[in-house]
């Protein structure tokens, strides 16, 4: 294995796979390397959100570390949880979950520790996601974050002006233009922040109870919960919504539809997120799998994700190869990062879902 | 003889292990495992078997009995338009018209060819403050502002849900009032019923099991309905459904959510003989 992996890395650039496969194949003698097990052992099952599997992202594998990545798609975190669980550990090699799902997935054995020495570009990144806990459970490593962002406020410039506070989301001038999402970390975690709660996701029943009848004084104000990044999209589109809780996805599009869309983390802070390449449990390709987890952490693909999709790369080395501008006007100042405040699994699960409950039956 | 009878039993059980699968496994299996699931409890996303009474003891606190309540309102009043709108409609397909009646009846199945999450998006061009109405009604001048009700709200979610299901209740009415023996109207007639009183006295009763079977049709996916109250439901336009698809999605807690989908299946059943026996056939013991 590692002797192939080797040869992969002296292969000429702008060597094909089925090139190098050919080569490979006459430079070890006709049939003593079987290139269909070689093949299918560079061959990736890739469960993961349809970002990361774009085609700059496939393109990008195959190219630079040889690896033939088959995405399949999920969409929510209890998604990609529900068919890992339904079967799916046999399926995949590989998944790409969101940190607060890293300990709730290794504790229910969907995961398989990574070797830490794999990870060579680790060195490379910000310090807060060298060693973000949340990533490593009893000492064992299951993935070293290469993306990372924050759930936070896109408004419509035209009608609201510039923003750089909640206060927005709960100013009666914008009534029934307002959106929430339909998820109680999400929904309860940024009224937290809003209180000046310190650590949203420890909160004791008290400070749950004020987060309620806060939210539920804001209803009157609401359009509606949104579900699906598409419809708070739409939403936005549409004019239904012109200061919404949402992620950065909407922007681009929002923009591209030729509204002028703002983003902001308001001051009293934002939800952040972080994703990394796990391995799924029982995967027979580990080692591969390292490598990709490894090979996303790099500057090239850092550089390429932001540039692409407009995310920021973990790797400071990444952020160093693109234009001050660009870094400023993608909103990822790596500086801000100790103003978000990380999704966690609350202490108490099933009351924060009664609780959210609560406000939207209100 | 004996041999012919062990043939006859053969033939019967080569008959009956199909569907008898296609229940036991579709049908009777996942029942149980939801009935087992729901006195079970989640500890750390794993699921465990001890038996606790804890998900109905959830279930039962105002707040989802709240909910439970406000979707069976919705449900009947879904299911009450359906039949305000499909009793007219299945009457004049079946005794009005004859040239007609299979375009007719084509147009009303022609809606189900379409995706129902196609037919609620549809709903939020039309409904939206930017929707069609929304524009005919400022560029008539009949408001100013553009009517934020229609979207996002009870109203949009009834309307939908009606959308949706009248045709389950036109149809059955219409298999029932197309059979209805026109002898009998000719009777009423002779005994000099006038129309109306033809109709509530021999039309109405006769088709008061296809009335019934309608309300089942609607009533039934109304209550679980979750989509539908997602995508058009505004801030306060929370149904059970959603609680339980939340219970198999983001809150990951399978017990209380089978718990739930057993007590929405509880009602159904109590509304479903409730409708069934307002349906018996005049005359019918």
């Amino acid at each position: 294995m590692m002797e192939t992996l080797d040869l992969n890395l002296l292969l000429p650039a702008g060597m094909s796979r089925r090139q190098a496969l050919r080569a490979l194949a006459a430079a070890a003698g006709a049939g003593a390397l079987p290139a269909a097990a070689f093949a299918q052992e560079r061959t990736l099952n890739y469960f993961t959100w349809s970002s990361w599997a774009e085609k700059p992202f496939i393109e990008q594998a195959e190219a630079k570390v040889k690896l033939d990545l088959k995405p399949t798609f999920y969409s929510s975190s209890d998604e990609m949880m529900a068919k890992l669980r339904g079967g799916g550990t046999k399926l995949y090699d590989m998944i790409v979950p969101v940190q607060n799902y890293v300990h709730i997935a290794a504790r229910a054995n969907l995961l398989e520790p990574l070797d830490p020495a794999k990870m060579t570009h680790r060195k490379d990144l910000f310090p807060e996601f060298r060693d973000d806990p949340r990533w490593s459970l009893n000492g064992k490593l299951y993935g070293v974050p290469f993306v990372w962002g924050a759930n936070a406020m896109a408004y419509n410039r035209k009608v609201t002006g510039d923003i750089d506070s909640m206060d927005a989301l709960f100013d009666p001038k914008f009534k029934g233009r307002i959106a929430l999402r339909d998820e109680p970390e999400d929904s309860l975690g940024l009224a937290a922040l809003k209180l000046g709660i310190k650590e949203p996701y420890k909160m004791d029943e008290k400070a749950l109870q004020e987060v309620k009848k806060l939210l539920i004084s804001q209803k009157p104000l609401l359009r509606a919960y949104w579900k699906n990044i598409a419809d708070v999209q739409n939403m936005l589109a549409s004019g239904e919504v012109v200061v919404a809780w949402t992620m950065l996805a909407v922007i681009e599009p929002l923009k591209k539809a030729g509204i002028d869309a703002g983003w902001v983390w308001p001051k009293e802070g934002a939800i952040g997120w972080s994703e990394a390449v796990s391995a799924v449990r029982g995967t027979k390709k580990l080692a591969a799998v390292e490598e990709y987890a490894n090979f996303t952490l790099s500057p090239e693909h850092g550089e390429m994700m932001a540039r692409y999709l407009g995310y920021a790369p973990s790797s400071k080395a990444a952020v160093d190869r693109l234009e001050p501008e660009l870094v400023t006007s993608l909103g990822i100042d790596p500086k801000a990062v100790n103003r978000l405040t990380f999704k966690d699994i609350p202490l108490d699960r099933s009351r924060w879902n009664d609780i959210w409950n609560e406000v939207k039956a209100a | 003889m004996a041999a012919r009878k062990a043939r006859d039993f053969a033939a019967a059980s080569a008959f009956l292990v199909p569907p008898a699968l296609w229940i036991g496994v579709l049908f009777i299996l996942p029942m149980a495992t939801m009935a087992l699931l729901s006195f079970w409890k989640v500890v750390d996303y794993n699921i465990v078997a001890e038996w606790t009474l804890a998900n109905y003891e959830r279930l039962i606190r105002p707040l989802y009995l709240g909910i439970f309540w406000r979707t069976i309102k919705l449900a009947l009043i879904v299911t009450f338009i359906s039949m305000i709108i499909g009793y007219p409609v299945a009457y004049f397909l079946a005794r009005k018209t004859k040239r007609f009646r299979l375009t007719l009846l084509v147009l009303v199945i022609l809606p189900l060819w379409t995706s129902y999450l196609v037919r609620t998006y549809a709903w939020m061009l039309i409904l939206g403050t930017n929707g069609a109405i929304n524009q005919t009604l400022q560029a008539l001048g009949l408001t100013h502002e553009p009517v934020a009700w229609l979207l996002y709200s009870d109203f949009a979610v009834t309307l939908a849900l009606v959308h949706i299901y009248v045709p389950f209740f036109i149809l059955p009415l219409y298999a029932v009032l197309e059979k209805l023996d026109p002898r009998l109207l000719e009777a009423a007639k002779d005994l000099g019923g006038g129309r109306w009183r033809t109709f509530l006295h021999v039309t109405l009763p006769l088709s008061l099991p296809g009335i019934a079977t309608g309300c089942l049709f609607v009533f039934i996916p109304s209550m679980g309905a979750f989509v539908t109250p997602e995508l058009l439901g505004g801030a306060r336009s929370i149904m059970i459904g959603s609680v339980v698809a939340q219970q198999f999605g983001v809150s990951f807690d399978y017990p209380l959510g089978s718990a739930m989908s057993l007590a929405i299946l509880a009602i159904i059943l109590v509304f479903a003989t409730l409708f069934l026996r307002a349906g018996k056939p005049a005359g019918a013991a």
